[in-house]
């Protein structure tokens, strides 16, 4: 090994591990402090900045676990997942499933479900700002073409399952309320968040049918196909005007972002 | 040759809607690359619209130029698109490594100067550029420690790796006054042996300061100790595009915008006419 890189890898391991000869490397009688005091300067500074990371993106979980399990769990995960990022922007992104199945936060599912809707939040943020479909387009459809309409979302959309009364609790703590104890719901209860005509980021619950509807579209099924589906929570003559009716919300909150008509 | 763009500002997030809908006296923009490589979203709705009024800089810090790593092409790839595609004046990175065996440090490591060192940044340096097809500019880092196998100093380990790799430096003003103090240099020794052909741009930032050593945190406003020094490196170099760099703790559009003032006004005690030298 080279002395360059014999160096790289003892900085390398003192920032992971607090030790090694790194101090070894450095000059000891500079002015008033000594090599020890200077490569910890270093390790101060790594640290410092990712738990700035996770308490920033992670902002409500933080809240919820309280000073001193966050900082079990800050050091517990950049311990399993140092970053191999180039932007600290995904560095957080194995949080959820190392909530899941690390003790003792796998003991309380909830922290990993709010981990997961954070991760949402930013991706809706993130996302590709391309255009969004307007009712003109959606006019523009001949009637006989509507049983075979496809829809593609808007790359912001992102759809958010839970268990526990994640929302809720993110909800609470945002406003500087303190949250329900975790319970458990009898159904799972679904989610929308994406990013809004005015670029800011939203969110809302989706009733069973809604979330039936925008799974279906998202795996490129058809108009007519939905409509049958739909017969699971309403009536043959209600069917077609809350198909439509979905379609109209959901070009006002700027969700869609084309329609296109299969061909068989 | 080297351009002229004035008096520009880091573009930070809490800062879009300022930027766009007030149309600052900001003579150009610098963004921090890696926040702009992703698909689209916010940033790079923002970005498309600020950069219809002003130049564009970018500024990268997850090149590790000078890694041991091989050299992160996938990186550069999207480094290469994000060139495309936001046609920047020019694009810089630091000189040091951040990255070991794949993991990222998030930090700037310092090299050890040694001819070892010089040679291996130098190669890198010149591969990146070919690859990008343009020059870059590469800025000195602030460090906290001094490497026992060091074979030159830091200022002539910078020249010397600029000179070879025929790039241009951004000189981050508030980092040499760091290192000066955490290593006990003379700062105008520094900026003495530097070849002004070569600076292309000026960071000003400010630090933390603890007595026995000083922390680049770039969370503060700008102290006098580096406007000191900035008005010796005017007069040294004359017109460079100098900007403030503000990492943390980011205070209001206007509180910056004030601190671009100094400068401006510092500039143009040490250069008289030097506002009528911007290069649009
Ligand atoms: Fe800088």
């Amino acid at each position: 090994m080279s002395s360059l890189e014999q160096i790289q890898q003892d900085f390398l391991q003192f920032l992971l591990h607090g030790k090694g000869p790194l101090a070894e490397h450095v000059v000891n009688d500079q002015g008033n402090i000594n090599a020890a005091e200077r490569v910890s300067i270093y390790g101060n500074a790594y640290r410092v900045r990712l738990q700035e990371v996770v308490e920033t993106d992670h902002e409500m979980l933080g809240l919820y676990l309280g000073d001193d399990l966050f900082d079990q769990m800050f050091q517990g995960y950049l311990d399993a997942h140092p970053s191999t990022f180039d932007s600290l922007r995904h560095f957080c992104q194995h949080l959820p499933q190392y909530l899941a199945t690390t003790a003792p936060f796998s003991e309380h599912p909830i922290l990993t479900e709010l981990a997961s809707f954070e991760r949402l939040l930013l991706a809706a943020f993130d996302a590709a700002d391309i255009k969004r479909a307007t009712l003109e387009d959606l006019s523009a459809i001949p009637p006989e073409q509507w049983p075979q309409l496809q829809i593609r979302f808007h790359p912001s959309m992102q759809l958010f399952t839970e268990s526990y009364n994640t929302v809720s609790s993110w909800q609470a703590l945002k406003a500087e309320r303190a949250p329900e104890p975790a319970t458990k719901h009898a159904d799972e209860q679904h989610w929308l968040l994406w990013r809004n005509h005015q670029r800011l980021t939203e969110f809302r619950s989706l009733a069973d049918d809604e979330r039936y509807m925008i799974d279906q579209y998202l795996t490129g099924a058809q108009f007519a196909e939905i409509c049958e589906g739909l017969l699971t929570w309403h009536s043959e003559q209600q069917v077609p005007v809350v198909a439509v009716q979905h379609l109209q919300k959901w070009l006002q909150q700027g969700l869609i972002h084309q329609f296109s008509v299969a061909v068989d | 040759m080297k351009k002229f763009l004035g008096f520009g500002l880091g573009l930070r997030t809490n800062h879009y809607v300022d930027v766009i809908e007030q149309k600052p006296d900001i003579d150009w923009f610098e963004i921090i690359s890696e926040n702009y490589m992703v698909a689209g979203g916010k940033p790079r709705y923002y970005l498309d619209a600020i950069k219809e009024h002003y130049p564009i800089v970018m500024h990268g810090v997850s090149m590790s130029i000078g890694s041991t790593d091989p050299l992160n092409m996938d990186y550069l790839k999207k480094l290469k698109t994000l060139i495309a595609d936001v046609q920047p004046e020019w694009f810089s990175d630091h000189l040091c490594f951040t990255s070991v065996g794949g993991i990222n440090s998030h930090d700037l490591l310092p090299m050890p100067y040694t001819e070892e060192s010089l040679n291996h940044v130098v190669n890198r340096i010149k591969q990146v550029q070919d690859f990008i097809g343009r020059p870059m500019l590469l800025e000195n880092v602030s460090s906290y420690l001094t490497y026992k196998t060091d074979e030159m100093n830091e200022w002539q380990f910078y020249r010397e790796v600029c000179e070879q790799a025929d790039c241009k430096m951004l000189l981050d003003i508030n980092n040499i006054y760091v290192s000066a103090r955490n290593h006990d240099f003379n700062a105008m020794d520094y900026l003495q042996s530097l070849n002004p052909e070569r600076i292309q741009q000026f960071h000003l930032a400010g630090h933390s300061d603890f007595g026995d050593y000083v922390v680049d945190t770039h969370d503060h406003d700008v102290p006098d100790p580096v406007w000191q020094l900035y008005r010796e490196a005017l007069k040294l170099f004359g017109p460079v595009s100098t900007m403030i760099e503000r990492d943390a703790n980011i205070p209001s559009f206007a509180d910056l915008e004030a601190e671009l003032n100094v400068a401006r006004s510092i500039a143009e005690q040490c250069i008289p006419d030097i506002r009528s030298q911007i290069e649009a």
